[in-house]
C-alpha cells in the first residue's frame, strides 16, 4: 500500500507542477540526499495521504459510484497518451522491431518465468476476490468483470505500455517505462502550455487510479484482515486508517528508489502466496463442495467445526509448507544471483503454478485421507441463535451449564 | 495497581469505542463477529455486473501491467512474444479470480473468513498476516 501511496504522490506532483509551473519544477531539495525523497515528491506525498484520508469513510456497498469515476478518467488517460505518443513519434519505433536475444530452451524457461511472474503480481487481487464478490447483487453478476473485462485490460495495458514507452523513445531518446516518469519527463523537456494542460488530465486520471488502486487492493482487503484480528474494536474503516498510519511509517519511497529489493520482496510474496490461493480454491471446491457451516466460522471455542487442534488446521498448514519449501532453495538462490539453472532454480521459475497446484492437491488429498469432523455439510448463519451461542462462549459458563441442563431435563420429561 | 474507578472508566471507554452496529442487528460484536464479517444481508448486495467490470478495468490500468513489458524484454523475449505472454497472463489471472471469487458470491463470505474454514480459527489469523 505504502508503494502506491507513493505513486499517488507522484500523480500529486505532475497537476502541481503543471498548475504552478515553474517554481514548483525548480523547488529547491532542502533533504540530503540519504533522505531518498525530494522536498516536491515528499509535499505531494502528504497532499496525496490528505485527498486519500476521506475515502475509507464510503463503506464497500457505496464504492461503485467514485469507482465508475475512476473508470472513465483512467481509459481516457491511457488511450490518449497512447495517441499522442503514436503521433508525436509518427509511428511505434524502434523498439517493437527488436527481436528475441535468448535462443532455445533458455527462452522457453524465460517465457515460463516471465508469465509466471507476471501473474504473481495479480495474484493478491485475485486471493483476496472474495472480499469483492460477496457485494455482488446476483451469484453470477461478477463473471462478465473477471471473464471478458479483466484479460481484455490487463493485456491491453500491456500493449499500451510497450507502445507508448517505444514511441516516447523516439522523442526522448531513453526507455522510460513508467508511466509517472513518463510525464515528468515530459514538462522537464516542455513548459509549453499543451504540455502543462496535457499532463494537468494526465496527472489528474492517474491520481484518480491511485486513489481507487489504495482503497481497492490494500484498504478494503487488508482492513478487513485487520478487523478479524479484533472485530470488536476494528471494521474496515478502521483498519484502513490504521493501515494508512503504517503505510506513512514505514517510508515508501525508499523501496521505490532500491528497485531491486523491491522486486524481490515481491517475488517472495508470491512464493506465499500461491499456496495460499491453492489452498483457498481447493477448500471451496474439492474438500467441501461449497458446503459450510457458516455459524461455526464465528465460534472461537471446540464446538466449532473448524477449531481443529488448538485452533489450527494441521492440515491447511502441511499443504502450504509442501507448496512453498520446495521453493526456497532456488529463491534464495535468485536473491543471491548464484542461479545457474539447476533443478531447484527451475522450480523456482514455475513458482506460482507449483506452488498452486501442489497446495490444492495436497490439501485436498489430506482431506480425504484424514477426514475433519463435519468436514461435509452445511448449516446456516443463524443469526438469534449465533448471538446465543456467542453470549455463552463470552465466559457465562454458569449460563451455559443451566441452558444445558435445562434442555436435558425438557428432553427426558416425555 | 490499578484502581476501581480507573477500571470502570476503561471498560466505558472500550465499550464506547467499540464498532459501531446496525439498528436492529442480528449480529454482535464478539471476539471473531462484526458488521464487517458476517455474511452480507441482501440490502448491502449492491455491485451489479458493470461495477465488477469497472472494478477490472481499473485493476488492469496498473503500473504493474504497465511496466511488464520492461521485466519481458530484460528476459530477452521478443515484442510479439511479450504480448503473447501478457494475453496469457491476463486469461490465466481471469481464471484465478473466478474460482477464488466463487464463494465470496455464493456464499457471500470474505476471504477473511473463508481462511478461518482451511487454517482453523486461530491458524487463519497467522495465514492472513502474511498476506
Amino acid at each position: 500500500m505504502g508503494i502506491q501511496m507513493y505513486w499517488g504522490g507522484q500523480a500529486i506532483k505532475i497537476v502541481l507542477r503543471a498548475l504552478i509551473g515553474k517554481p514548483f519544477i525548480n523547488l529547491k531539495n532542502t533533504l540530503p540526499p540519504s533522505a531518498n525523497v525530494d522536498t516536491a515528491s515528499l509535499i505531494s506525498f502528504f497532499v496525496f495521504v490528505v485527498v486519500f484520508l476521506p475515502l475509507p469513510m464510503i463503506p464497500p456497498e457505496r464504492l461503485q459510484i467514485p469507482f465508475r469515476i475512476t473508470f472513465v478518467m483512467i481509459t481516457c488517460t491511457m488511450f490518449g497518451l497512447l495517441i499522442w505518443s503514436q503521433c508525436a513519434a509518427h509511428g511505434p519505433g524502434e523498439l517493437i522491431h527488436a527481436s528475441s536475444t535468448k535462443h532455445g530452451a533458455v527462452l522457453s524457461w524465460n517465457t515460463v518465468y516471465g508469465l509466471q511472474s507476471l501473474i504473481g503480481a495479480q495474484a493478491s487481487g485475485c486471493l483476496g476476490q472474495s472480499d469483492w464478490t460477496r457485494y455482488a447483487q446476483t451469484p453470477n453478476s461478477a463473471l462478465f468483470g473477471q471473464l471478458v473485462t479483466a484479460p481484455i485490460f490487463i493485456s491491453v495495458t500491456s500493449i499500451c505500455g510497450i507502445l507508448i514507452t517505444s514511441s516516447a523513445a523516439t522523442i526522448y531518446g531513453e526507455y522510460i517505462w513508467n508511466p509517472f516518469e513518463l510525464l515528468l519527463t515530459m514538462q522537464e523537456s516542455s513548459g509549453s502550455a499543451g504540455t502543462r494542460a496535457g499532463t494537468f488530465f494526465a496527472g489528474l486520471g492517474f491520481l484518480a487510479s491511485q486513489l481507487s488502486l489504495c482503497q481497492m487492493l490494500n484498504g478494503i482487503s487488508t482492513g478487513m484482515d485487520m478487523a478479524a484480528l479484533c472485530p470488536k474494536w476494528i471494521n474496515i474503516r478502521r483498519g484502513c486508517y490504521i493501515l494508512t498510519v503504517i503505510a506513512i511509517a514505514i517510508c515508501p519511497w525508499n523501496y521505490v528508489t532500491s528497485p531491486g529489493t523491491f522486486i524481490t520482496v515481491l517475488s517472495s510474496w508470491s512464493v506465499f502466496l500461491s499456496p495460499m490461493t491453492g489452498i483457498i480454491i481447493s477448500d471451496y471446491f474439492l474438500v467441501r463442495h461449497g458446503q459450510y457451516h457458516i455459524g461455526d466460522l464465528y465460534l472461537g471455542n471446540k464446538s466449532s467445526a473448524y477449531w481443529y487442534v488448538w485452533g489450527f488446521n494441521p492440515r491447511g498448514f502441511t499443504a502450504w509448507i509442501l507448496g512453498m519449501v520446495p521453493l526456497l532453495p532456488g529463491f534464495a538462490r535468485a536473491v543471491k544471483h548464484t542461479a545457474n539453472g539447476n533443478g531447484w532454480d527451475h522450480i523456482y521459475e514455475i513458482s506460482y503454478f507449483y506452488g498452486f497446484f501442489v497446495a490444492l492437491v495436497v490439501h485436498a488429498v489430506l482431506h480425504t485421507v484424514f477426514p475433519a469432523k463435519q468436514q461435509r455439510g452445511s448449516s446456516p448463519f443463524v443469526l438469534s441463535m449465533h448471538a446465543e451461542t456467542l453470549e455463552r462462549v463470552e465466559g457465562e459458563e454458569r449460563r451455559k451449564q443451566e441452558y444445558t441442563s435445562s434442555k436435558e431435563t425438557e428432553a427426558a420429561k416425555p | 495497581m490499578i484502581s476501581p474507578k480507573t477500571k470502570a472508566k476503561l471498560s466505558f471507554w472500550a465499550r464506547r469505542l467499540e464498532c459501531p452496529v446496525d439498528e436492529n442487528a442480528n449480529y454482535k460484536n464478539t471476539f471473531w463477529c462484526n458488521r464487517d464479517l458476517i455474511p452480507i444481508p441482501p440490502d448491502r448486495r449492491t455491485w451489479r455486473w458493470q461495477d465488477f467490470a469497472g472494478y477490472w478495468v481499473i485493476a488492469g490500468i496498473n503500473t504493474t501491467p504497465w511496466t511488464a513489458g520492461a521485466s519481458l524484454l530484460i528476459l530477452g523475449l521478443s515484442v510479439p512474444q511479450s504480448m503473447g505472454v501478457v494475453v496469457g497472463v491476463g486469461l490465466i489471472s481471469a481464471l484465478l479470480a473466478v474460482f477464488a471469487g466463487r464463494p465470496g458470491s455464493r456464499l457471500y463470505l470474505g476471504f477473511t473468513v473463508l481462511s478461518r474454514a482451511s487454517w482453523g480459527m486461530r491458524g487463519g489469523e497467522r495465514s492472513r498476516s502474511s498476506r
